[in-house]
């Protein structure tokens, strides 16, 4: 009963937030058949916890969307599905709760159908408790009034007994038994006061089981080497154990358990802070289980945050965070996937390439807002202003974007497709189709990327495409109201 | 009996927590009413309708069709799933009201202390060798409804490879909660037997 308790009580708490840093909400642009959905999925913080999830289809021709709810690995067998909610205003918008019962890698199959048929895409969903909720303090007042109620009830109950319950009818009761009532009342309300400490401390271990649960982010441990050798060190705080009932889950965190994400096991960032116009997009090697080592290119010297994005067999991604003091380097010259820029002027609309190509952000007047899904469409121009052609896909995506608050708190790493790892999205699709399908496609001059900024505040958006065998960085400005 | 399924799960009926669950507070609620009806048969009437109402449940919940609406399903149910075979209580019960009518020129402390370790000795001497039975093959079927596990329980859990968890750390925490259940199960009874003493003396 307890344990169901603290499960109504968290459940009815506002929250904070996990995934890639401090940006946990899930964005995904995907087809279903023959229907394009744009989907967004607000996973709870505490788990068990109810994921919000909104789909907007691209056309009119949906008229019903079913919503369910699966782990990534372990568990194939689909509860009953849900029917999302259309919007009595919007009718391409729908709307849906999800119970997530249990913290790991999951994905939620979404199943439209209309007037083309049926078609079914899957995205995926980490969910991991971030914290343990403190109760409302109007509720837990409300919860003690209603507790000193029923203790001054069981006192009195057993006060009035003692005095009462042995009289006759028509006797009336005497000095002797109205003081063995005051006796009884007070041994009352010792034992049950005793008793509330023990449920205290009752209450406080469980607690402290549950937040020993919690999601912690793991650090990383940098150490620059002779030879501008980078050494990574990963953590794994997040260790499970073996519950009392016998059962392990089978997505628990391991550290030699990374599979490849757009054909790398390890994407780091590198920003100097604070101007961040030093940013790099390297790929480690893989060294042993947790630890990685790269050459790192010439770089100018800083205060540089890390963030090494890494993807586990079960599709659950992390962003393993750290900083590092640089001197200035001169090292190796960029190749292969590695990109960056050390001297990238930030700018509000349009960044310049080399060449004398530009990037331009096709951003209207409206002002950015919290935790609003939007479309960034970014269009790749020549100096003449036409549409820039030699396009190639950058690691098998049209292109790639860092989202990074100025403050270093917020960090996303978002493709065309959405917020979501590209292996985890091959783990919850059940093969690696998609992936081999989006190598083979050029693509245009212009990109876009589904995505809301998780709070207010400034950012940087970085964003890499590839251009006639060169991959190009454009910086950007934005302010979040 | 509700607040104590966590910990008398059949998987943990060969661990101590469950006996040392089984003595806090039970007793009382058997004893105090028995004494306070003065039935000759009392305790054993008690538990004889808890253990027949589970029973009851066991054989009937099946058949009523159900389906998991929560993910992860690790099972494949198409049917309500009841809990796991009652706790046999009325056995100790039974030695209780053989023993009641013996004790009246007793104090209540020794009464207490007779019918208390009386009552968890049998219970653990019943209970242990019958959860050996449940984990068997023998007991899957539709009577001990031994295969009946929840949707979210994985193929890993104790209760689908039908096995015992241990949770006692050492022998030592082991005889030390054994030793915590007759205490817990003698003074269960000494606040029942003052109780339901004092129930029959209340005036209506």
């Amino acid at each position: 009963m307890r344990k169901l308790f603290l499960v109504v009580i968290t459940f009815l708490l506002p929250l904070p937030v996990v995934a890639h840093v401090n940006s946990p909400d899930v964005y995904f642009d995907g087809a279903a058949g023959p229907y394009r959905l744009l989907v967004t999925i607000q996973p709870p913080a505490v788990i068990p916890g109810v994921a919000e999830i909104q789909i907007r289809s691209a056309d009119r021709d949906v008229d019903q969307i079913r919503i369910v709810p699966l782990k990534m690995i372990g568990a194939n067998l689909p509860p009953t599905p849900d029917v999302a909610e259309r919007s009595a205003t919007d009718p391409q918008l729908f709307r849906g709760k999800l119970w997530i019962m249990a913290r790991g890698s999951w994905k939620v199959q979404i199943v439209a159908g209309g007037a083309k048929g049926t078609g079914e895409m899957f995205v995926p969903l980490p969910a991991a408790s971030t914290y343990s909720a403190k109760m409302h303090a109007g509720l837990g007042g409300l919860l003690a009034i209603l507790g000193i109620l029923l203790v001054a009830g069981i006192v009195g109950i057993v006060g009035a007994a003692a005095r009462e319950a042995g009289l006759r009818a028509g006797q009336s009761r005497d000095k002797a038994r109205q003081k063995r009532g005051h006796v009884r009342e007070a041994i009352a309300t010792v034992i049950v006061v005793v008793l509330l400490f023990g449920g205290e401390r009752w209450w406080r271990a469980e607690a402290a089981d549950n937040s020993r649960l919690n999601y912690k982010v793991p650090q990383l441990q940098a150490e620059l080497q002779a030879g501008n050798v980078l050494r990574l060190s990963l953590e794994n705080p997040n260790i499970v154990e073996i519950d009392r009932y016998g059962v392990k889950p089978s997505d628990e965190f391991l550290i030699n358990d990374l599979v490849p994400d757009h054909g790398h096991l390890m994407h780091f960032f590198l920003v100097r802070m604070p101007d961040m116009k030093s940013f790099w997009h390297l790929h480690p090697q893989q060294t042993a289980d947790g630890q990685f080592a790269m050459d790192l290119p010439s770089i100018p010297a800083g205060h540089y945050q890390m963030c090494a994005d890494i993807v586990h067999h079960t599709g659950f991604p992390e962003t393993e965070v750290g900083a590092i003091d640089l001197p200035s380097i001169s090292g190796q010259t960029l190749a292969g996937d590695d990109a960056g820029g050390a001297d990238l002027a930030p700018s509000e609309t349009v960044s310049k390439l080399s060449d004398g190509y530009r990037m331009v952000w096709q951003r209207d007047t409206a002002p950015l807002h919290a935790n609003e899904p939007l479309w960034f469409r970014f269009r790749i121009e020549d100096g003449g202003g036409k549409p820039a052609t030699g396009m190639e896909n950058y690691m098998g995506m049209a292109a790639h974007a860092a989202f990074i608050s100025t403050d270093g708190k917020v960090f996303a790493h978002v493709h065309p497709a959405g917020s979501v790892a590209m292996a985890a999205e091959m783990l919850a699709a059940g093969s690696a189709h998609d992936m081999m399908a989006m190598q083979s496609a050029a693509p245009g001059a212009e990109i876009s990327f589904p995505y809301g900024f998780p709070r207010t505040g400034d950012y940087r958006i970085f964003v890499q495409v590839k251009r006639a065998g060169h991959v190009e960085t454009g910086a950007f400005l934005a302010h979040v109201n | 009996m509700i607040l104590k399924l966590e910990d008398i799960n059949k998987i943990f009926l060969h661990s101590s927590i469950s006996y040392l669950a089984l003595g806090i507070g039970l007793l009382l609620v058997i004893e105090a009413p028995a004494r306070a009806s003065g039935h000759r048969w009392a305790r054993s009437i008690a538990t004889g309708i808890y253990m027949l109402f589970v029973m009851v449940a066991i054989w009937i919940l099946p058949l009523f069709p159900a389906t998991p609406k929560l993910g992860p399903v690790y099972q494949h149910i198409t049917h309500m799933m009841p809990l796991s075979f009652p706790i046999l209580l009325i056995v100790p019960a039974f030695a209780l009201d053989l023993l009641w009518p013996r004790m009246t020129a007793l104090p209540r402390w020794q009464q207490a202390l007779i019918g208390g370790v009386t009552f968890m000795a049998i219970l653990i001497a019943v209970e242990w060798p019958f959860a050996t039975f449940l984990m068997s093959p023998a007991a899957r079927n539709w009577f001990f409804a031994a295969a009946s596990y929840p949707y979210f329980a994985p193929p890993d859990a104790a209760s689908v490879r039908y096995v015992f968890r241990y949770l006692d750390h050492s022998t030592a925490q082991f005889w030390r909660n054994m030793g915590l259940a007759f205490l817990a199960s003698t003074l269960s009874l000494w606040v029942g037997i003052v109780f339901g003493n004092w129930l029959r003396k209340v005036q209506r």
